[in-house]
């Protein structure tokens, strides 16, 4: 059958990041979409190169040196593909490189509505800047003049109260940056009465509009998010709120016409409930920007966020994608819209939810200046992105929501405080740099952990209970620019997965050929290269990891592992707890497990100390490392001395190593690295056993005792 | 007592408003705007674009000389007007505000006139005029006024001495010079000039408090390796013009700025990009140039010696700092002045400044900051573990070491042999 995809033989795919812009060649081989080539670039979005197209042309230029094919004349691009072989038929892009959205939450109650809106705002690339609700106080403002105006807001622009400078006289300094952990109305204004403070004396206390007034233009949002809850809330409290969000607009608009420049006044998008709706429009009446969405908590124990996050994905897509420079040249070059990377992202996660039956997939995207989560299974999507937080120019920000006591316990030496926060702020003033001695690698590793907490117990937050996962997907540079056996570490002590409830087993993926974002761009175009893509050339499978859960005596056995071959040979092992062991067993292999734990550990719902195996016809799989045994515990422990600490941490770092040492030893060919991704030279007609498809490790019931853990063979 | 400019606010304010970017932009000259400047250059031809915030007059015209301190352009400037909520300073609806209001919109007004006045049951109350100004607002659905302050008289200086080449009506116009330039790490405060005072006989010689005295006033002061709070304080006291040292510790650059909480000042990217992230709205006093970025590192030994080639002479510096959407790092120009330019030919300048063997070349990773080498050789074989990763690699001995290091954690400080380029014919940004 004919149709609009049919005639797309080659496919260039860009994805534009803060600090790369990398384009992949995907061409028809052998009657199916396969990855040919790749070419990275430098993202070019400064002066002198304010355009985002030049450096995919650049990276286009790569793949040009390193096919030979013929792809550009005269800086642009040939399409559709000639009769010679020159040129693609078809070009699509995603982005991550234009600015977050900046959104302030309010709600009735700042515990609740709040929380919940500010949750939903991390579905695409926000910086939640803060929230305000009707048990918030808000901001105070200094006044002008000597008291003969009774309503002065100066606009300095500036978010500094008058008179501060850290280069004037240190006496009767301001207190600056008032934290923005928004203080109890009562007690303040409570204070404020007991010093003696009325309306009538110096200092005022403002009344609760003007403050949040002052609050949110200090703020200054693209997007005021006001969800409500369930039926039954007063309609005067969110017409409290919208007032609020009008009077700070107003204000800009007047200030806007005062000034002669352009100001920004913020959209309002309203998620509370479906009655309150009609009022909120009619109160607005033309004077901001209104999306009404359903209510993010349709029942006061349920959320609906989904309809919020779409809201807001538009606004991004509408607003802010399109101040990305050059952004309609890249349009002009594109077939489809261009999308973001989050989004693009998050639909192959969704994809592989559903595409395998049971699958439960976290996948985790450690860029530059962007990092996020996402969660998906048959039914439910929950995802974290965070904008400005990463490991390039997001360093600083990491560093600012974590410590170095924190980022110091991932690290095999000693480090003082200022080597670390050095890193941080010289890598986020150079964030082009690149790790080149062991030393950084480390020590970027325990910032890529530390980042991963943070957003995993952000996204944790939102869930009722913690997400079972059984597939662990790693995408971005972070995590693929290091050896693989860092990559895998870093992806279990900064998520700390538990393992799948029901056999204790999570499958480890990287994204290394870094596609994953292309084939999310790319399905928009055509659904079928995208899911070919995805299915052949996307995923490397590290291996599978056994999580044993629960705490001993560290250096005391947790496990005793047998690992039977299909090909007859046999590994054991005994894993004590507090370390991990690392079995060789490539991803074409098959072999059957045997774990007899000691008590108190447990793998998944075991009970403690119990045998689990795989059942009679499943059997388990590795990787390009094997499989994993993490008797560490959930949480991780560390040894309370730092020495100590320092050689359990050396000591999981050097597991691989120690592995392979062993398989040289024995003359095993196991630690190939044949398990990554088919070639494109290979067959790929019928669909091969590839990491990304196949199903996942199943559960049955065993006549032994316990459970089971492995594949259906 | 120099007149100086007052400090112009440019790119986007901590409010999130977008207002347009005013100042100097430096570009090669004849190079066109689309080229790189290198991190260091010893002679180039530079061309200085001065703008106005505002449209005004210009003082100057093409093919005359001007000095750093010329008042090249003038204009004048608003301030920031302020809003005042007459509806309920009166106590009536905002519908009604506005009848009260004895000045129109555009009037202008002094200190102390009434604005507005109402005449009430129990006496007058009036709105008097906190500044002199005028009316740029007034809104009569939410009873709102605003007032801006008089407009003060705006001189652009020239910043660098140099040959006006070429002039933009009404707002500004380019300056030509044979200059040394360097681009620092990071730093704050505006563009100043000054004479170059060098307290350090080595890159690696810290700034030590003492050292700066009474004869430090009004200077640009070269540091060799690191400053401290305390230093930068008597800085402050001493009426320094700027200071150019190689690094500072995170805990002095908070604990000089004062900062209540530590991190408010790296949490870039939620506002804008300036670094550090939040700094008073005030100017400060005195402009500081970091070279190569935190910790206690050495200035790179050449950029060290040309700066310290120059004590005693003027030269032109600008500490502001912004890492994306306006990207703008410190810049450091130094006039060359003819008899000494005999010995360096002005540099030539390709299009980009990739290392090749013999490249005199910064280290800019975290480890080795600080430290210079020279490139040995570059290795054909790339880093990385999938196809058409770029990370190309270069051999640098820095001092009998060989270190291999990724390009991106090397920058280029000279290009002093001439071997040939590389085949890349790509742009590829720099820095």
């Amino acid at each position: 059958m004919q149709n609009r995809f049919s005639k797309i033989e080659s496919v260039l795919v860009a994805d534009c990041g803060s600090n790369i812009t990398r384009v992949a060649l995907v061409e028809v081989v052998d009657q199916a979409y396969r990855f040919v080539a790749r070419g990275e670039a430098p993202s070019t979005l400064e002066e002198p190169y304010p355009d985002v197209t030049i450096g995919v042309i650049n990276a286009i230029s790569a793949i040009e040196d390193a096919t030979g094919k013929h792809l550009l004349t005269n800086g642009k691009l040939i399409t559709p593909q000639q009769e010679d072989g020159s040129g693609v038929d078809a070009f699509v892009a995603s982005s991550s490189a234009a600015e977050p959205l900046r959104v302030v939450a309010a709600g009735l109650v700042r515990g609740l509505s709040g929380a919940s809106a500010a949750r939903a705002s991390h579905g695409t690339y926000t910086t939640v800047l803060g929230t305000i609700s009707l048990d918030d106080y808000g901001d105070d403002f200094p006044l002008t003049g000597e008291g003969t105006a009774t309503q002065a807001l100066p606009d300095s622009g500036s978010d500094l109260p008058d008179g501060f400078s850290p280069f004037t006289s240190r006496k009767d300094r301001p207190a600056i940056f008032p934290s923005d952990a928004p203080i109890p109305a009562t007690t303040r204004v409570k204070k404020a009465k007991k010093r003696g403070l009325t309306f009538f004396k110096e200092n005022p206390v403002r009344p609760w509009k003007e403050r949040q007034v002052a609050k949110l233009r200090r703020l200054a949002p693209n997007v005021v998010v006001i969800s409500g809850g369930s039926k039954g809330a007063k309609a005067e409290s969110y017409h409290k709120l919208v007032d609020v969000v009008l009077e700070a607009n107003r204000q800009e608009r007047i200030l806007a016409i005062a000034t002669g420049e352009n100001r920004r006044v913020s959209s309002l998008v309203f998620a509370g409930p479906r009655e309150a709706q009609a009022q909120v429009i009619e109160q607005v009446a033309g004077q901001c920007e209104v999306f009404p969405v359903d209510t993010i908590r349709p029942t006061p124990d349920r959320e609906n966020l989904a309809p919020l996050q779409a809201q807001l994905a538009t606004i991004y897509q509408e607003r802010l994608l399109p101040t990305l420079p050059g952004y309609r040249r890249l349009s002009e070059m594109s077939n489809t819209l261009i999308t973001t990377t989050s989004d693009a992202v998050s639909l192959i996660t969704r994809f592989l939810a559903k595409d395998v039956e049971a699958n439960r997939v976290l996948t985790a995207d450690l860029g530059g200046s962007n990092a996020a989560l996402f969660y998906a299974d048959a039914q439910k999507f929950a995802s974290m992105v965070r904008g400005g937080f990463g490991l390039s120019f997001g360093l600083s920000n990491v560093l600012a929501e974590t410590s170095p006591d924190l980022l110091r316990r991932w690290l095999p030496f000693e480090i003082n405080d200022d080597e670390l926060i050095h890193y941080a702020l010289n890598k986020t003033l150079r964030p082009q740099i690149l790790p080149a001695t062991e030393r950084e690698l480390f020590i970027e590793g325990a910032f890529g952990r530390e980042a991963l907490r943070v957003l995993m117990e952000e996204l944790d937050r939102e869930a009722p209970s913690s997400f079972d996962y059984n597939r662990l997907i790693g995408v971005g540079g972070s995590l693929v620019n290091v050896p693989l056996w860092q990559t895998a570490l870093l992806l279990l002590d900064g998520l700390q997965p538990t393992g799948a409830s029901e056999s204790g087993l999570v499958e480890l993926d990287l994204d290394s050929t870094m596609l994953m974002a292309a084939a999310g761009s790319l399905a928009a175009l055509n659904p079928n290269a995208a899911a070919y893509l995805f299915r052949y050339d996307c995923l490397h499978r590290l291996g599978a990891v056994v999580v044993v859960q629960g705490n001993g005596t560290p250096g005391a056995a947790a496990a005793r592992v047998r690992l039977l071959k299909s090909d007859g040979r046999l590994k054991e092992a005994v894993v004590p707890y507090g370390s991990i062991a690392l079995l060789n067993l490539r991803a074409d292999e098959q072999a059957t497990l045997e774990i007899q734990l000691e008590n108190p550990f447990r793998i998944g719902g075991s009970h403690p100390g119990a045998l689990v195996s795989t059942a009679e016809g499943t059997y388990i799989s590795g990787g390009a490392l094997g499989l994993i045994i993490d008797a560490r515990g959930r949480p991780i422990n560390f040894a309370s001395n730092q020495e100590d600490r320092i050689a359990q941490v050396a000591d999981w770092y050097n597991v691989y190593r120690e592995a392979l040492k062993q398989a040289e030893h024995e003359g095993s060919e196991d630690f190939a690295p044949n398990s990554g991704p088919a070639q494109p030279s290979q067959p790929t007609t019928g669909l091969l056993p590839s990491g990304a498809t196949t199903e996942p490790a199943t559960l049955r019931e065993t006549k032994k005792r316990g459970f089971s853990l492995g594949r259906r063979r | 007592m120099q007149n100086e400019n007052p400090p112009v606010s440019s790119g986007i304010t901590l409010g999130g408003n977008l207002r347009p970017v005013a100042g100097n932009r430096i570009q090669v000259a004849g190079a066109g705007a689309s080229r790189y400047l290198p991190a260091m250059a010893q002679n180039l031809t530079l061309r200085v674009t001065r703008r106005l915030p505002a449209a005004g007059e210009l003082l100057a015209g093409v093919g005359q000389r001007v000095d750093s301190d010329t008042v090249v352009a003038r204009t004048s400037i608003s301030g920031q007007p302020s809003l005042y909520n007459l509806a309920e300073y009166f106590g009536v609806p905002p519908r009604d505000a506005v009848k009260f209001l004895q000045k129109q919109a555009h009037a202008e007004f002094n200190e102390g006139d009434v604005i507005a006045g109402r005449k009430g049951l129990f006496g007058r109350r009036q709105f008097k005029a906190p500044f002199d100004g005028k009316v740029s607002a007034i809104d009569s659905t939410g009873g709102y006024i605003s007032l801006t302050p008089k407009a003060q008289p705006f001189n652009l200086e020239a910043y660098v001495g140099g040959l006006v080449v070429d002039s933009i009506p009404n707002l500004g116009l380019s300056i030509q010079l044979q200059a040394g330039y360097a681009r620092g790490a990071f730093g704050f405060g505006r563009e100043r000039h000054g004479l170059l005072r060098v307290l350090a006989t080595n890159p690696s010689d810290p700034l030590e408090p003492a050292a700066i005295d009474a004869r430090a006033t009004n200077y640009i002061l070269l540091a060799g390796s690191y400053i401290t709070a305390e230093a930068l304080r008597r800085a402050v006291e001493l009426k320094v013009r700027g200071i150019i040292a190689g690094s500072i510790q995170e805990e002095e650059l908070t604990k000089f700025l004062e900062y209540r909480q530590r991190t408010s000042f790296y949490q870039v990217g939620s506002y804008n990009w300036r670094f550090p992230a939040e700094l008073s709205g005030h100017d400060s006093p005195f402009t500081l140039v970091i070279t190569e970025g935190f910790g206690l590192r050495p200035m790179a030994n050449r950029l060290f010696e040309m700066l310290a080639g120059h004590d005693g002479e003027e030269l032109s510096i600008n500490g502001h700092t912004q890492l994306r959407r306006g990207w703008q790092r410190p810049e450091i120009i130094v006039p060359v002045i003819a008899n000494t330019a005999v010995s360096r030919p002005p540099a030539r300048l390709e299009p980009v400044q990739l290392p090749r063997v013999g490249s005199l070349v910064r280290l800019i990773n975290p480890t080795y900051l600080g430290a210079v080498g020279h490139v040995v050789s570059l290795p054909a074989s790339k880093r990385g573990m999938h196809p058409g990763q770029l990370d190309r690699l270069a051999k640098v001995d820095v001092a009998g070491t060989t270190l291999v290091l990724p390009f991106a954690d090397i920058e280029v400080l000279d290009q002093t042999v001439t071997a040939a380029p590389l085949n890349n014919n790509r742009l590829l940004p720099g820095g």
